[in-house]
């Protein structure tokens, strides 16, 4: 059986509409009037144990709902989940005693205290035999190069140590499942690396399943194999990684900075039209997409260059909300992507 | 067994925190002689020429001024548990908390009780070193009367913490902490007996304080340390004590049910 089941899983939030003025107030305490919103929308899905999955989506998507529907902070308004056989909401302790969580925000670590500290009491509240806890202790400390920084009160560690810290306090009990939501946000790319080595490590040396959460593709592509894409609260896709990056990541976008534009570039641009699409031109800057695998970026310079003084280029990856929004315009064109797309999550 | 192992370690670990701002305990110390010198010479004046009063000896109330301040000082006005769930409930960090391997109001306790019981030591011991040379302080008044005060006092710890937890709860539906914080200040320092003997009491006022919890806080412990409780009418007020302990459990139990769906319905 699954380690994690997801069936029609459903959560609506209540906002309650406040009326306006001191006659608004009252008002409020009689008939409060809610509006309501769908955050999760009837989703499905399974994982087994060991596998690490990307779950992605644009802002709002629903993303954090799940992963507070799936760790039991949320109950859901319908639906099922079930972790490891546990209702995560009802037999809460259970639940709580197998699983470990970061919430890129906030931290569970002694804000006063050095991070070891937390780590003790977690070796104590989650029983963890001491020679099993000194192993992993000394592995992660390692892995994650924390051994200056256990030592320092939280809050006086920047973000990046804190965050190398948090994330080897929700692996440090041995849990069989991780739920990391966000956890790289607003970090520089050496802090990156080390979490998603650390991560995809870990799951693959102790089967630890694994459900991430990013708006970055990259710590999708290095930590998971399978991705579940989520848009407006239902679930787009569910399939491996290199499926849509093949079909839906193959597109860049450059930018260029230039100077001296010939009036030809125009007609060159468009005699390539089948290579270059959603072109953007003005004085200075011209911006193009291509698909990597019919044209390489320095044949798309080499277009170009004859044309304009080239002063500078960026290439830019597509980003998750671009992904999204390509699958539903295939959604569009063609209705059976999905239904295509969504044999694959069956492993 | 590893119930327990996990309240030490919670308990451990913010008496840690409070070791780190270590440096506020002489403040703290002075503050509460400062209030224990005050009150002695409020009752001195009181007692006038009397020794005793509502069956309370000039000698005792000296006592009582005493134990009743370290109680007051620690258990009722800092550090309390409603200030830190109202925290947490302000800025989302309780779901956080929800996902802690025990039972949420297990945790609170064990933090509540760790840190009372150390911070009595920390800042009670010189309080009573130093009344002892200013004023003299009196031992429990038998043998006895020193064990059941030591039940009586932990369960008036408990009864503490529930209605801390209480108060943590109604956090839940305002934010506004520190007004809670205020008012269980108000209301335990009078009914508690914190300030005045609830035997000093009149008439009705005192009925009311006898029926209430609060008086168990401070009250009932330190009149059986003095032995103005004792024997059967003791053990009465233990059992008085312990029933409230129960009363005041299912009703945590309940409220916190119901509130914390504000977190796991609505989302916070
Ligand atoms: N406590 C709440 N009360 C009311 N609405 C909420 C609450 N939390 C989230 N929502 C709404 O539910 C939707 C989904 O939010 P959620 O936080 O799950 O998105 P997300 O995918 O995690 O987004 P992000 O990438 O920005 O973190 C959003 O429209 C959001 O406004
Ligand atoms: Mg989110």
């Amino acid at each position: 059986m699954a380690i994690i089941e997801v069936n029609d899983l459903y959560k609506e939030y209540k906002i309650n509409q406040k009326k306006e003025g001191v006659l608004g107030a009252i008002g409020n305490i009689f008939y409060p009037r809610y509006i309501s919103k769908v955050a999760v929308n009837k989703i499905n899905f399974s994982i087994e144990e060991g596998e690490a999955v990307g779950y992605i989506g644009a802002n709002g998507a629903g993303k954090s709902t799940t992963i507070k529907m799936l760790t039991g902070i949320l109950t859901p308004t319908s639906g099922r989940v079930l972790v490891n056989g546990n209702i995560p909401y009802k037999h809460r302790v259970k639940n709580n005693s197998i699983i470990g969580a970061v919430f890129g925000q906030r931290t569970q670590m002694w804000w006063d205290l050095p991070p070891i500290e937390t780590y003790k009491l977690i070796q104590k509240i989650y029983d963890v035999p001491k020679k099993q806890f000194d192993e992993n202790l000394s592995t992660f400390t390692e892995l994650l190069d924390l051994k200056e920084l256990i030592k320092i009160p939280v809050r006086q560690l920047s973000l990046g140590q804190k965050m190398r810290c948090e994330i080897a306090a929700a692996f440090i009990h041995d849990p069989k499942i991780v739920y990391l939501d966000e956890p790289t946000i607003g970090l520089d790319i050496m802090v990156k690396d080390k979490i998603r080595n650390f991560i995809k490590n870990i799951n693959k040396k102790r089967s630890v399943t694994v459900i991430l959460t990013t708006h970055d593709l990259q710590d999708i592509e290095e930590v998971c194999k399978r991705v579940i894409i989520i848009d407006n609260g239902q679930v787009v896709y569910d399939g491996k990684i290199e499926e849509i990056k093949n079909s839906l990541g193959k597109y860049r976008t450059v930018h260029f900075q230039v100077k001296n534009c010939s009036n030809n570039l125009d007609n060159v641009l468009d005699t390539q039209k089948e290579y270059l699409f959603e072109v953007s031109k003005s004085p200075y800057d011209i911006q193009v997409k291509f698909d990597r695998q019919k044209i390489t970026a320095s044949e798309v310079m080499n277009i170009i260059s004859p044309y304009c003084d080239i002063m500078d280029l960026t290439i830019q990856e597509p980003s998750i909300e671009s992904i999204v929004r390509d699958l539903y315009r295939k959604q569009v064109d063609n209705n059976d992507f999905i239904k295509e797309n969504a044999g694959n999550c069956k492993y | 067994m590893i119930l327990l192992k996990k309240m030490l370690a919670i308990a451990n670990i913010n008496i840690k925190v409070i070791l780190v701002y270590v440096s506020a305990v002489w403040a703290n110390v002075f503050v509460n002689i400062l209030q224990v010198v005050i009150l002695y010479y409020i009752w001195m004046a009181v007692y006038g020429g009397q020794t005793q009063l509502h069956g309370i000896s000039k000698s005792q109330i000296v006592t009582y001024v005493i134990i009743s301040r370290i109680i007051f000082i620690n258990g009722i006005v800092s550090w309390g548990i409603n200030q830190w769930i109202s925290d947490i409930i302000k800025d989302g960090q309780i779901s956080i908390e929800m996902l802690r391997p025990i039972d949420f109001q297990l945790m609170t306790y064990a933090r509540r009780i760790g840190v009372l019981v150390f911070s009595m030591i920390l800042y009670g011991v010189p309080v009573i070193v130093v009344s002892k040379i200013l004023f003299g302080i009196s031992l429990p008044a038998t043998f006895n009367s020193g064990v059941l005060f030591i039940i009586s006092f932990l369960l008036a710890m408990t009864i503490n913490f529930l209605v801390e937890f209480f108060i943590g709860l109604i956090g839940f539906y305002t934010t506004n902490g520190w007004g809670l914080q205020v008012f269980k200040e108000a209301l335990l320092s009078f009914l508690s007996g914190a300030l005045i003997p609830i035997a000093f009491f009149p008439g009705w006022i005192r009925q009311i304080a006898d029926f209430l919890p609060f008086k168990d806080i401070v009250y009932t412990p330190i009149t059986i340390y003095l032995g103005n409780t004792s024997g059967e009418q003791a053990i009465k007020s233990l059992l008085f004590q312990f029933m409230w302990v129960v009363v005041l459990l299912l009703c945590t139990r309940i409220f916190y049910t119901t509130a914390i769906k504000k977190v796991t319905v609505q989302g916070g």
